[in-house]
């Protein structure tokens, strides 16, 4: 059987595995690189698994790829999401679901007046939920986000609205690639009701499968891939130099080179990113992966 | 660019199976944290034999490795049917046609955008030596919290079993079909130019 506890020891923020953070952007990474297993746990054995929920994910994702429109999708993953013991699910991109300029994913079986609070108090972005799902990329529930974000109040407000809404507890499924907005995979239950984790597998696999889905109903995502402008070299050390806190006239004494220009390099940087400060340029530049934090976090200015 | 080393060719290749050996051991070792393998730099393991076949992407103005994956038959010992087993709800898929894609390495440090170049290209001289060899579909063993980005690529993926915990990490067993309809399938962003896509260099013999 999978026990919180089993489950709690494979969930970790990726910066507690750095390898996990430098090499995220990377999607296939980690195949097989366990090539034995030191000692021989194995912490849930073949046969032990209830019968029945493998099928039922390779059943959901036969009909999820041939799904032809949202709907479709949303009575799968709602039938799905009750034989696996859960009551709703929330298939979402994390952005603010109000903006219609965009395509994103948005399915969910929440009751609609909670929905509408949701989206009435943008909630989307102190959503606590959504916040630690860019920090892993195992399922994780409810009860465990304070391993991976710290709990402000802000945060402890939106879990306490959720459950006033009868939404009592949550299984996430993050669903983090790499160019493209955050989403996850959400299976709840309501007041009353435990969270059946011995579906955790399963909804594992199906929360992947049914994001995947999604995507490809809004055209792969494609729309949503984003392109990073390109610094130059020198763009890139004057940013870096600019993150650390240097003024101009360091950075200039720094890289040898005149004062104007620094100036000048920063500012076609901000022109290529469209932002007028500093401050949003080198957050950016991190972002990308133009810059490494690190290199900011580095000496001062001297 | 892609380059395809087997039996009849390591020699050739000895510098760039070095360069991936080492390249294994920053990542598997002091990333990942196995234990220290036995000749110090170099991560290797029994499955690194006559059989193995690597895909290398090599950087095209220095030539050194940025990206690799071994395959393995899946008539022979391999990793998902000799370690597990288990992850399987049904047989292990075994048999000629079939590959195992294992250690799949960056080498450490290339920077983000080299680094899903060098994917992208992994995954379509995956596609292309599957095409070129006959094989149906690999098998893979992945920490599935990765199952979001390898489905990403848009090739047809699917589960051999549910996920399980295995020794801190949760594991499961993929299997990824190719057809002569793969290369189309890749989503736009996993699609290399036409004209990286035909460096691959088979030097022949295949491995068959």
């Amino acid at each position: 059987m999978v026990s919180i506890t089993t489950w709690r020891a494979i969930l970790r923020p990726k910066t507690v595995v750095g390898a996990e953070m430098a090499l995220r952007s990377s999607a296939l990474v980690k195949i097989a690189f366990v090539s034995k297993v030191e000692d021989g746990t194995l912490l849930s054995a073949h046969g032990e698994m209830p019968m029945g929920k493998y099928e039922e994910v390779e059943r959901f994702i036969d009909s999820a790829g041939r799904c032809r429109f949202p709907y479709e999708l949303e009575a799968l993953l709602d039938g799905l999401a009750r034989r696996l013991g859960f009551d709703y699910f929330a298939l979402v991109h994390h952005v603010d679901l109000r903006r219609r300029d965009r395509d994103i994913v948005a399915l969910w079986t929440y009751p609609p007046t909670w929905v509408e609070e949701y989206l009435a108090r943008g909630m989307a972005t102190s959503d606590p939920v959504h916040l630690a799902s860019h920090r892993t990329n195992i399922g994780f529930a409810w009860n465990q986000i304070a391993r991976l974000i710290p709990f402000s109040p802000a945060h402890r407000l939106v879990r306490e609205r959720t459950r006033r809404a009868g939404i009592e507890d949550g299984f996430t499924i993050p669903a983090n690639i790499p160019g493209e907005a955050n989403g996850s995979c959400t299976f709840a239950i309501r007041t009353g009701r435990q969270l059946p984790i011995q579906s955790f597998p399963a909804a594992q696999l199906a929360g992947a499968f049914a994001f995947d889905a999604a995507r490809r109903l809004m055209g792969r995502g494609s729309r949503m891939i984003y392109e990073p402008p390109r610094l130059s070299p020198r763009q890139l050390d004057c940013t870096v130099l600019a993150g650390r806190g240097y003024t101009d006239r360091q950075a200039a004494g720094a890289l040898r080179i005149a004062e104007d220009t620094v100036s000048e390099y920063l500012d076609d940087a901000r022109r290529r990113y469209g932002v007028s400060r500093r401050a949003t340029l080198v957050l950016r530049a991190i972002f990308d992966g133009q810059i490494a934090l690190s290199d900011v976090l580095a000496a001062p200015p001297p | 660019m892609v380059t395809l080393i087997n039996r009849y060719i390591n020699d050739r290749h000895a510098g760039m199976l070095t360069a991936m050996h080492a390249a294994r051991k920053r990542v598997v070792v002091d990333l990942l944290g196995s234990p220290v393998p036995r000749d110090g730099s170099y991560e290797r393991d029994a499955f690194d034999d006559e059989e193995a076949v690597y895909l290398v992407v090599r950087d095209p103005i220095v030539r050194g490795h940025l990206a690799s994956v071994r395959l393995l038959r899946a008539d022979r010992p391999h990793i998902l049917g000799d370690l597990f087993p288990q992850l399987c709800e049904g047989e292990v898929p075994r048999g000629p046609d079939i590959r195992e894609i294992t250690r799949f390495c960056f080498a450490v440090g290339i920077g983000r955008a080299a680094r899903l170049a060098a994917c992208n290209h992994l995954v379509r001289g995956l596609v292309e030596y599957a095409r070129h060899s006959g094989v149906r579909f690999y098998t893979a063993v992945a920490e599935i919290g990765w199952l979001s980005q390898i489905l990403a690529a848009g090739w047809d993926v699917r589960p051999l079993g549910l996920p399980q915990c295995i020794g801190g990490c949760l594991l499961g067993a993929l299997k990824i079909s190719i057809t002569s309809q793969t290369s189309h399938q890749l989503a736009p962003d996993w699609r290399c130019e036409a004209r990286a896509m035909r460096i691959v260099e088979f030097d022949l013999p295949l491995a068959a």
